[in-house]
């Protein structure tokens, strides 16, 4: 309807504008001047009739469209003029929109989105806690599984899994190669919620005791092992050694790993039914992961209360009142809880880093307004409604936003391909991470709000100004100065918090960097091995053949020690057992606390020397320690201290979950489980007394390790062709792996933190430099009247160094916030550290004095006659 | 050209308001009217003048109607309102004072 009104109006200007000039051209023939140049001075005179026509459209307000479109021709014509504002704020956006969403698309993917399972929020893990020996989160016992199903009403169901490896093919001729496997309760897929894309699940009574081995394959394993031939299904595989039958395939979106309070995640290659008999497993053989799904017709909460009350109940009857409870933790929380902390950390620092951004965006618009503010104020004059000149700076802000946006999006999706390819290797939940709709909707949302927000500030500024004074002016006006300063002080802030955060994080990797890990073999070769449950009774051959591989790479050439345990640095792969030493001059007589949980794994002869451990006192293990017989273990330093202060601890006798040993000797402390957790106290037994199939081999070499590996896999197929080799690192990767995590934050956080100190020098830099420009013929003055250089350079500097140290006042108390968020990431460093605090105080005065003394000294090299005049 | 005077700002619309009291006219003839009554010291711009009208016609101060020129031709005039009149009276009262202040300073010795 506007549009067509406004057809109206332009036919009715036109005959009007016409009429001007016909007039016009008429009088100046009247005036005796020839009809042709008649015609063109009136025409000349009135500037085109044309453009005119639009001037007085433009005073009417023509259709909103065709406004629009104007809109953003006029603004796009207005950008091209100052190349510089537009390259400067389109790249400072889609940066900031890049590292935002690319950020924001991982903490999501990892923290919010909700499992891939039926109903996720009401699927937990439990856990068994027993607090007073230390464990907060201990497997499950059958009976308990048992009990639970029996006795619970607020639950759909349980299903227990325990997480293990086999040996695939092999025997039959084919590749031997280990698989991960999830033996699982039969139920396990309903509780779960999802399940194999063909064929099917398991069905009930398929984890009873002499049902059919079935099992269901990865979709990964079916398309690598097997080439994806849907014929499988039905067909019996070797698992083991043993006949299986595959019954299901699962989709490639599946995902499930139960983390166990020290493994990593990892997904099964192999899910097949648990076949113990739950309620005839041992009550104190804590080895199951329990999966449990609460009732649709159950709230959460009321599940919790209902596991407290029988949680009281086996306290009673099973545990002696010692303080027993089910843990329950929901499922979603469970899988990122190790990552949470560093993601929130890093939301946190790119929303400072975003905030950041936006001030010294703000602070270009403002800079901007200034210069345009006599434009502004003139288009007013000559007619251009406030609504006009408004919507304008809107097309033209969000111009540039919608810029920002497109290539911010287009970048953060490159970052995040960046980002989860530097990941370490356990992030949980990787595969569902990736740019989605909704982050690009808050992504844009920001580039938008921010456009606005840019928008508004020249708006409000050319209301203020006022045709008079802005025509007589010659520099830009000074109004805005006040908001400018506001802005960077935020920006100060601002960064002050972020510089603090990486501050913290850098000290604590520095302070982790000189953790002494327990060994000193970084060139290394760590070899993991499963020895074949087919091929190798339980006991003496599996240590036997582990004794046979050990000495087949001994005698490669270069190789100077090697050995094997389950207890490597790093690799959390231990036992806890209780320990106890009935000679202690320590003891107490009172069991609770002369008993202690200690980390317990099997070593061979030689281990400590391959991986360069020290032996404080007594021996490591050696060939006389080989069989079952030998009954001698070796304690660590920690445990050493603890029961036998005053030294001798060899030759005392300790008891490890109740088995009576001899310790022969006293070795270093190790970090088990990360560089930054000290750990339990450790003990190791001849890997002949405790023979378990899974060992990690630690060759020392004179060479390059990693060259080492070729030569290694040929030695351990000499001995035994059927065997698959699970992994092959160096020490020095596991070390790096353990920082890995701790890495990529500090240098995401680190990079953010130094866009923030460059934004913050940009920012002063421009509110110091419009000061001496406005404080030109002062300076001109002051320095013709023969100032000190110095004094005037002193002068100009006041101004930042109060604004630097209002900003860090205010900083500081945003610090202590900033601590709390990083403090889970913290080692040996407290949150408010005064040491890092005032590093990183001084840093920004520095830079924000570095910042002001280009402009200062400018203001010492004004020529007075130019400073005169300049006004 | 120092015999012509560019318009301060905001004495467009008085002069427009005073040139349409004397009677209705078209939008060429009031920048003649001007042009004559200040014996051709002061001259309106088209590009000011059309805005203006629209603008005041906006503000209802002024009304347009199509009609026809005294050489028989279609044009549109313009014709004050009551609402202008009003207007006018506020404005050359505006104006005065302004205008004896300015001469009351000028005057000084």
């Amino acid at each position: 309807m506007r549009f067509f009104r406004s057809r109206v109006h332009d036919r009715e200007m036109d005959a009007e504008m016409r009429f001007h000039v016909d007039m016009e051209a008429a009088e100046l023939e009247r005036m005796g001047v020839a009809p042709d140049e008649a015609r063109r001075r009136a025409l000349a005179s009135f500037g085109g009739v044309q453009r005119f026509k639009e001037e007085g459209h433009e005073a009417r307000g023509g259709s909103w469209l065709e406004d629009l479109l104007r809109d953003a021709r006029y603004s796009i014509r207005s950008l091209a003029r100052s190349p510089g504002y537009v390259v400067t704020v389109v790249l400072t956006l889609a940066l900031g929109i890049a590292a935002n969403t690319s950020i924001f698309s991982v903490a999501n993917g990892i923290l919010f989105k909700p499992l891939p399972y039926r109903d996720p929020a009401r699927l937990m893990v439990l856990w068994d806690g027993l607090d007073w020996i230390g464990v907060p989160e201990a497997w499950i016992t059958g009976p308990e599984v048992v009990r639970l199903r029996r006795e619970s009403r607020s639950f759909e169901g349980f299903a227990a899994l325990r997480n293990g490896s086999a040996t695939l093919g092999g025997s039959d001729g084919s590749e031997p190669q280990q698989v991960r496997v999830s033996a699982v309760s039969a139920n396990f897929f309903q509780v779960l919620g999802s399940g194999p894309e063909r064929g099917r699940g398991f069905g009930p009574g398929e984890d009873q005791p002499g049902a059919p081995p079935v099992a269901v394959l990865s979709r990964k394993l079916w398309i690598q092992r097997f080439g994806g031939d849907s014929a499988l299904l039905g067909k019996p595989i070797l698992l083991d050694g043993k006949l299986t039958t595959v019954v299901g395939i699962l989709p490639a979106s599946f995902r499930f790993s139960a983390q166990s309070s020290l493994g990593s995640p990892s997904d099964a290659d192999v899910y097949r039914p648990i076949v113990d008999t739950l309620a005839a497993m041992s009550p104190v053989n804590h080895s199951l992961g329990l999966l449990a799904r609460v009732r649709a017709d159950v709230t959460v909460p009321a599940a919790r209360a209902e596991l407290q009350s029988l949680s009281r109940r086996l306290d009673a009857e099973v545990y002696g009142k010692q303080g027993f409870k089910f843990v329950p933790v929901l499922l979603q929380e469970r899988m990122v809880r190790a990552v949470r902390p560093a993601l929130l950390a890093l939301l946190a620092a790119v929303a400072l880093l975003i905030l950041i951004m936006c001030a010294n965006l703000a602070v270009l618009a403002l800079v901007r307004a200034a210069r345009r503010e006599r434009e502004l104020v003139v288009r007013r004059a000559i007619g251009a409604g406030q609504g006009r000149i408004t919507r304008q700076l809107l097309t033209e802000t969000i111009l540039l936003a919608a810029a920002s946006g497109a290539m911010g999006a287009g970048l953060g999706s490159l970052a995040l391909r960046g980002l989860l390819a530097l990941a370490p290797a356990g992030l949980p939940r990787r595969s569902e991470i990736g740019i989605d709709l909704g982050v690009l909707a808050v992504t844009l949302g920001i580039a938008v709000l921010v456009g606005l927000g840019m928008g508004v500030a020249p708006v409000f500024h050319s209301r203020r100004s006022d045709i008079s004074t802005v025509l007589r002016e010659k520099s830009p006006s000074r109004s805005g100065g006040r908001l400018r300063q506001g802005l960077v002080l935020a920006q100060l802030a601002l960064s002050m918090i972020l510089l603090a955060g990486t501050g913290l994080l850098l000290g604590s990797f520095v302070k982790l960097l000189r953790v002494d890990p327990g060994y000193t073999a970084q060139e290394a070769l760590t070899i993991d091995l499963m020895a074949s449950r087919a091929k190798y009774a339980t006991g003496q051959p599996v240590a036997d053949v582990f004794t046979r591989y050990q000495d087949a790479l001994r005698a490669l050439p270069g190789v100077t020690a090697v050995g094997a345990s389950t207890m490597l640095p790093f690799s959390g792969g231990a036992d806890q057992s209780g320990v106890f030493f009935p000679a202690s001059p320590a003891n107490t007589g009172n069991r609770e606390h002369d008993v202690m949980l200690g980390d317990t794994g099997p070593a061979t002869a030689g281990y400590f020397a391959a991986l360069g451990v020290p032996i404080i006192a007594g021996r490591e293990f050696d060939a006389t320690d080989r069989d079952s017989t030998a009954r001698v273990a070796l304690i660590d330093e920690l445990v050493a201290k603890r029961y036998f202060p005053g030294g001798n601890a060899v030759g005392q006798v300790v008891t490890i979950d109740g088995d009576s040993l001899q310790v022969v000797g006293v070795v270093g402390h190790v970090r088990l489980y990360s560089l930054q957790e000290e750990g339990r106290g450790q003990l190791y037994v001849p890997h002949g007394y405790l023979p378990y199939r899974g060992l990690t081999i630690v060759v020392q070499t004179e060479r390059n390790a990693i060259g080492l590996a070729g030569e290694a896999r040929r030695a351990l197929r000499e001995v035994d062709p059927e065997q698959p080799i699970i992994a092959m690192a160096t020490m020095r990767d596991a070390l790096r792996g353990s920082l890995a995590e701790r890495r990529l934050v500090l240098i995401l956080v680190g990079s953010f933190a130094a866009a923030a100190l460059l934004l913050v020098a940009l920012g002063v830099y421009g509110v110091t430099s419009s000061t001496v420009t406005q404080r030109t013929r002062e300076f001109g003055i002051r320095m013709a009247l023969g100032a000190d250089r110095r004094k005037v350079v002193l002068s100009v500097l006041a101004g930042p160094v109060r604004l630097v140290t209002l900003g860090l006042a205010i900083g500081l108390a945003g610090t202590f916030a900033g601590g709390r968020v990083v403090r889970k990431l913290l080692y040996g460093v407290s949150p408010s550290d005064p040491l890092t605090l005032g590093a990183v105080a001084l840093t920004l005065l520095l830079v924000a004095l570095l910042a002001s003394y280009f402009p200062a000294r400018r203001a010492t090299r004004v020529d007075p006659m130019v400073a005169l005049r300049s006004d | 050209m120092a015999d012509r005077a560019d318009l301060l700002q905001g004495t467009l619309d008085l002069l427009i308001l005073k040139t349409l009291r004397l009677g209705p006219l078209h939008g060429w003839g009031i920048s003649k009217r001007v042009q004559q009554l200040s014996q051709e010291v002061l001259q309106i711009h088209q590009g000011s003048l059309y805005p203006a009208l629209y603008r005041l016609e906006e503000r209802r101060l002024i009304e347009a109607a199509w009609g026809i020129s005294p050489e028989g031709r279609r044009a549109k005039f313009y014709t004050l309102t009551a609402a202008g009149r009003a207007r006018l009276l506020e404005e050359r009262a505006n104006w005065r004072l302004f205008a004896g202040a300015v001469e009351a300073v000028l005057k000084a010795t």
